[in-house]
């Protein structure tokens, strides 16, 4: 390593220093919206618009003229993945494009996110971002769930995750982040740290950070010192009131390791450690509860690491990427503007869905992914485009059972309505039916390839798509499926229309309803001796030209179902 | 009167097909495929077969121990309690672990004098695996993924790389990098022959081509001008192999093999793991990773290596034995790596910790010279005092044994990338 050394708070602060000029050069630009640094918390849909004023300096700084809004289904499509983890029905869609108001996308951004999906969808994308390997506990999740429908505050998650109480049936499961790692105290601070305050500071164990100048040694041990006390590992979580941490150092001397932040604050521990309380939760100090307060004081670390994997979530790519990088040495994709939203997140007292709200209003997120512009493709760094992002496993799952006709997600009869309406509970039906369609979709998901940074598409994936007798049941018009639907439709395009529809959350084009009618006509035809033996077999279920009708149809729903535009969010 | 089938179907649907394609005719064609053992008989086949070039990546992941395997160093403090024991080259002595290699070492080379820096697991392997340092702004390729494109044949229906990992290599899945995700190998995670490579129940062979070639048109389609169009290649890519899966079913099924056969390389997952790799190798899949876990022996290092080594000694020597007698070693180029060596200091729990100043790997096969040794480290293995190699010098040397210029550059975007590090020198006393 060449580079000087720096002390990590003394090149923290020349980072925020530039940020803070960069901020100001950014405001000076729009007169309209200078802004001082304490400023009080912006409603969402100012934070949106603040978002588009530093994307629209950014574009201009690299002089690139961003992509066209994209079209409302395309939208809505999108919306509806990323907040309630499945494409729209044919309603939805019908609904949303007859709409013909201004403002219909800030209202259905509004009404997704105060309906009965987005705290289950989004609590399972924070169960997986907070549990990663240990995620899909249905406890957890729960909990995770009721803390986003109850509108709780990103730090009162933090502080229930790290210091309980866990002390009712209710409470208890947020204890399982660290009980499912507290029998390893540097497991534990490498996940925290990474988790909660976006950097990785593993490769520092042995020595400083070979690639990151922040991260020493110190650091490292500083965290695991945080959590040396911590026991569990049973369900039961507690702290000791003693034990430090040593370790033996470059120098080949044995150090005993300072209770420190990443930022470097040190916590010095009271002397006279008074009065044992060995079976209590927590000890007179904790360690626990002064990260969770340094944490917050600093605010910094904390915020960023949310506001940062959100934004990772909606757009495909961190501002700082990969969200678990964040150092000075990986600069933010557009400076000023994490640090920006991570303090009015702060402000606002951490508040998730005003957050969310925010990013799913902002010009960016609404661009097109087609990229008509003659220029060559822009850096994904330049959110000049909406990127394709690949469904995750869940995403997908649902979609695939939603888009064959195989989940139910109608609207409540009127009995349902009415046991909504007496319990009190809107969207009580809508709840049971999620949970269904997630119990269907355990049949899949884990036959499919989980969304990540280097997302690869497996041949597993294609086979499993191609011949597994789960995703042929999907396509078999033999129940009350799309394709059985699709199989009362005499009329090719009627037909087609329908389908494209129904998988692709769009109208097709007057081209494909042609070229998409005539294929079906084609295969119906098609000269397969092979497929006429079958149908010889399945005599007793109708004609064989009937059989060869329905089964042009599976073909199709199949073509569309594996298209590369129903398995990415585009 | 009906005519023959092509795999295409009839003529009506060849027309559709151009206006769909814009008058590009797909690659659906009847084309067999390459190299051989599958379908049928050898024949033509066989000058391919000798042809081609192939190579065999064992991982020996989490850090074999040079100590106990190719660089003993008996009666030394650091040594440890086996021997070492002489082999077919004279004046070269291995560990007594390994009886079968030692006799077989004039098919072997070993370079005894990596020093590699890293000793950090998941650093180290991006380190070893893709022969570059790490940078910033750039991620490379792992070596495999980067030699199955060069050396792939054209039109092959069987995957360019198959890698296998089953619970044992910590789940590392071979980095794509810059040359993106339709470069991924085929993962063999679960078991060591893909699931749902048979048709479908009640759908005929023809249908079920149409219908992919539906999905292709209709991909491709939507991916012009998209951003992040890149990932629909990867995602096309991967179904392109299914229907080739499907017709290569024998080919992960080792139960074909004689009993006698299975019987040599040892009813272990790695010795399977190996004779699967080498039918996939035989049928002409050029890229092939069989990684073997459980080396990271900060405990009781002689223990586990008492187990570990003797069955990589068996399997690898029956594997190189197997690859002779089938004229495939001529064309196959075997390499031995981990991610770096062993202490030479033996821990308070007999155990050896990460290692990367001076430790080990071997070669065998494609463009090696058989017996060579190369370099040398201290009496205690501390250091190494002759023949410094990094990971790039053995990036370079593994690209020049299979005859791959050095110097071809990729891109990534308009930054011209050659395929060794620029600096790198391969280990020419141990080329052929």
């Amino acid at each position: 390593m060449t580079s000087v050394y720096l002390h990590p708070a003394v090149s923290i602060c020349v980072v925020l220093a530039l940020a803070t000029s960069m901020t100001a050069a950014v405001a000076d630009e729009q007169s309209d919206s200078k802004q001082t640094s304490s400023a009080l918390p912006l409603p969402a849909q100012q934070v949106a618009a603040k978002i588009d004023g530093f994307l629209e300096s950014h574009w201009i700084a690299h002089q690139v003229q961003p992509a066209d809004r994209a079209d409302a289904a395309t939208f809505l499509r999108r919306l509806m993945l990323d907040l309630n983890g499945r494409i729209p029905t044919t309603n939805e869609l019908d609904e949303f494009l007859s709409d013909k108001s201004d403002d219909k996308r800030r209202k259905m951004v509004d009404r997704l996110i105060n309906g009965p999906e987005f705290p289950l969808h989004i609590g399972s994308v924070l169960d997986q971002m907070v549990q990663t390997r240990y995620a899909g506990n249905k406890d957890f999740l729960d909990y995770m769930r009721k803390s986003v429908r109850d509108s709780k505050s990103w730090d009162t998650i933090f502080r229930e995750l790290m210091l309980g109480p866990w002390d009712t049936e209710q409470s208890k499961p947020s204890n399982r982040f660290l009980d499912k790692r507290a029998k390893k105290s540097d497991v534990l601070a490498v996940d925290a740290a990474r988790v909660f305050f976006g950097v990785d500071i593993s490769c520092a164990k042995c020595h400083d950070h070979p690639l990151v100048d922040d991260w020493k040694q110190e650091h490292f041990y500083g965290m695991v010192a945080f959590f040396n006390r911590t026991t569990g590992g049973k369900g039961k979580v507690g702290e000791k009131n003693e034990g430090e941490v040593t370790f033996l150092g470059a120098d080949g001397k044995e150090n005993v390791a300072k209770v420190m932040f990443l930022s470097g604050q040190v916590i010095e521990e009271p002397t006279a450690a008074t009065a044992k309380s060995d079976k209590e939760k927590l000890p007179p100090f904790s360690r626990r509860e002064q990260l969770v307060k340094v944490a917050i004081e600093q605010q910094k670390y904390f915020s960023r690491a949310i506001v940062n994997r959100l934004w990772g979530y909606f757009f495909g790519q961190g501002l700082i990427h990969p969200v678990d990088q964040m150092h000075s040495g990986n600069e933010s994709a557009i400076p000023g503007l994490l640090e920006w939203l991570s303090e009015d997140f702060a402000n606002s007292n951490y508040d998730l869905r005003k957050l969310v709200t925010a990013l799913v209003n902002s010009r960016a997120y609404q661009l097109s992914s087609r990229w008509e512009q003659g220029s060559p493709l822009p850096a994904p760094t330049r959110f000049a485009a909406a990127t394709l992002r690949p469904l995750s496993q869940r995403q997908l799952a649902f979609s695939l059972l939603q888009a064959t006709g195989n989940a139910d997600i109608s609207e409540p009869n009127d009995i349902q309505s009415r046991v909504e309406r007496y319990t009190g509970v809107t969207g009580l039906r809508r709840i049971e039916q999620y949970l269904t369609i997630e119990k269907q979709a355990t049949n899949l998901t884990s036959s499919l390839d989980p969304r990540s940074d280097d997302f690869h598409s497996s041949v597993a994936e294609a086979l499993f798509m191609s011949n597994n007798a789960a995703t042929q049941e999907l396509i078999a018009g033999e129940t009350d499926n799309l394709s059985a639907q699709l199989n009362e439709i005499q009329d090719n395009r009627v037909l087609v229309k329908q389908a494209v529809n129904t998988i692709l959350s769009r109208q097709p084009s007057e081209d494909e309803l042609t070229r998409l009618s005539e294929w079906l006509a084609d295969t119906n035809k098609l000269n397969d001796k092979a497929n006429d033996k079958l149908n010889d077999k399945l005599n007793d279920k109708g004609s064989g030209e009937a059989n060869d009708r329905r089964k042009a149809i599976e073909q199709l729903v199949w073509s569309l179902i594996t298209s590369a535009e129903f398995r990415f969010n585009h | 009167m009906k005519s023959k089938l092509t795999s295409c179907g009839s003529p009506q649907h060849e027309l559709h097909r151009r206006r769909f394609l814009g008058g590009i005719l797909a690659g659906a064609t009847t084309a067999g495929l390459a190299g051989v053992g599958i379908t049928g008989e050898v024949s033509a086949a066989s000058e391919l077969k000798r042809n081609q070039k192939r190579v065999l990546f064992i991982w020996l992941a989490g850090g074999s121990s040079q100590f106990e395997t190719w660089d003993p160093k008996p009666s030394r403090e650091t040594g440890g309690p086996f021997r070492s024991i002489p082999t077919a080259v004279p004046g070269y002595h291995v560990c007594e672990l390994m009886p079968k290699l030692a006799k077989q070492m004039n098919k072997i080379a070993v370079v005894r004098s990596l020093n590699t820096g890293i000793s950090e697991h998941g650093l180290a392997a991006d380190l070893i695996s893709t022969g570059r340092p790490k940078e910033p702004a750039l991620e490379y390729p792992e070596i495999g993924v980067l030699l199955a494109k060069e050396l792939a044949a054209r039109e092959s229906k069987l995957p360019d790389y198959v890698s296998f990992f089953l619970s044992t290599e910590g789940r590392r899945r071979p980095a794509t990098g810059f040359l993106g995700g339709s470069n991924a190998p085929m993962l063999l995670e679960k078991a060591a022959r893909p699931s749902d490579i048979e048709l479908p129940n009640g759908l005929s062979d023809l249908k079920h081509k149409e219908r992919e070639h539906l999905r292709e048109v209709l991909s491709n389609e939507f991916a012009r001008g998209r951003v992040g169009g890149q990932m629909v290649n990867g995602y096309n890519s991967a179904y392109a192999k299914v229907r080739g899966l499907m017709q290569s079913d024998q080919l992960f099924d080792i139960d074909k093999e004689p009993a006698a056969v299975r019987e040599r390389y040892g009813r272990t997952v790695f010795g399977q793991q190996c004779l699967a790799a080498r039918r996939l190798l035989e049928a002409g899949v050029p890229m092939v990773k069989v990684a073997r876990g459980f080396w990271d022996s900060h405990h009781d290092n002689f223990e586990s290596h008492r187990e570990l080594v003797p069955d990589f000694d068996n399997v690898m020597s029956t594997l190189l034995t197997d690859l002779d007698e089938r004229g495939l070693l001529q064309s196959t180029l075997v390499v031995v790596l981990s991610e770096f060596g062993r202490t030479p200091k033996i821990n308070k729990n007999v155990g050896r910790d990460h290692y990367a100043a001076a430790w080990s790997c071997g070669f065998a096969g494609c463009g090696i010279k058989g017996g060579a040794i190369h370099g040398k480290t201290d009496a205690d293995g501390k250091t190494v005092t002759d023949g410094e190699v990094d990971a790039s010098d053995v990036a370079a040397t593994i690209y020049k044994a299979v005859g791959i210029d050095l110097h071809k550059e990729y891109y990534s975007g308009l930054r011209p990338v050659p395929i060794a590090k620029e600096d790198a020198k391969p280990i020419d006393s141990i080329l052929s």
